[in-house]
């Protein structure tokens, strides 16, 4: 039987069979926006491009039986470093150019970010993990553009001395 | 050519005009290569200070007097080079960098702000670390 991650709350939660998984969407625990994953998926996907949970309206379907409950499943350790994590970039490299290779020392800020991104992909945050990584992104091109702009500046000075 | 590919390309020709740039011009003495602002503005160095004069020395083949000017620049090389490849290859490399665990990019934080700290303690032995 296979066996479905998905995202409530900003943990990871699961695994559950996909009967349940299909309950979930009933009860609008898992919505179509809700991030899920089994195994074989490259990534983390909403719930609404994965077939067959949100195309028809529910039908009336039995309720899972108490065997087919997660927790009489056998029991799979949801390990997070077992379970994929989404593909959020988190952009560290860029932080550590801009901070070691760049002018200014603000690429520590988007390292800071970059490092919240990774922990937040551990406990399954996808969103949270989306939101930083914007913000380590936006931190690392802040940095690096700055220190282009002042050595630009630089540039420019120096020339209009020498001139 | 999508817009990724454009970024790509141009952050390779850039690096590579600033790595013959740097390979030819020692930064030491020629004014082309600006100060750190950082430390010019607080009188402190930051952890990027004397990577150019790393650079410099590396590109010539002089890698003790690299690691002189700015050896957590030098040491983090790899990493950045590393991080450079899986833009280019990201189905192979990029999954092997999704598995970096999270303690090691707490380690990079600790280690580039450590470093930043450290190298203003005027004293042996982190003076070594300063440029």
């Amino acid at each position: 039987m296979q066996l479905w991650y998905y995202e409530h709350d900003g943990e990871q939660q699961g695994p559950v069979p996909r009967d349940e998984l299909r309950r979930l969407t009933r009860e609008g625990v898992v919505g179509p926006r809700t991030y899920v994953w089994t195994e074989g998926m490259e990534s983390w996907q909403h719930a609404a491009s994965v077939g067959g949970l949100f195309e028809q309206p529910p039908a009336h379907e039995t309720p899972p039986a108490p065997w087919d409950k997660p927790g009489a499943e056998a029991p799979r350790a949801p390990e997070s470093s077992a379970a994929p994590r989404a593909d959020v970039p988190t952009h560290l490299v860029k932080a550590i150019l801009a901070t070691l290779f760049c002018c200014l020392p603000l690429g520590v800020v988007a390292i800071v970010y970059a490092a919240q991104v990774r922990s937040r992909l551990d406990v399954g945050d996808v969103e949270g993990a989306s939101r930083l990584s914007k913000s380590a992104d936006r931190w690392g091109n802040v940095a690096i553009g700055v220190g282009f702009a002042a050595i630009f500046l630089y540039l420019i000075v120096i020339v209009g001395l020498s001139l | 050519m999508t817009r990724s590919t454009l970024t790509i390309a141009a952050v390779g020709v850039v690096a590579l005009a600033g790595a013959a740039l740097l390979s030819l011009v020692d930064p030491a003495s020629s004014r082309l290569f600006p100060r750190c602002l950082f430390l010019q503005a607080t009188g402190l160095f930051c952890p990027g200070c004397g990577v150019q004069r790393a650079m410099h020395a590396l590109l010539n083949g002089r890698v003790v007097e690299a690691l002189s000017y700015n050896s957590l620049a030098v040491a983090s090389l790899p990493v950045v080079l590393l991080g450079a490849s899986a833009r280019l290859a990201p189905a192979r490399v990029g999954q092997a960098i999704s598995r970096v665990p999270a303690a090691a990019y707490w380690a990079v934080l600790a280690a580039v702000v450590t470093f930043w700290v450290l190298r203003n303690v005027p004293a042996w032995p982190f003076a070594a670390l300063a440029p």
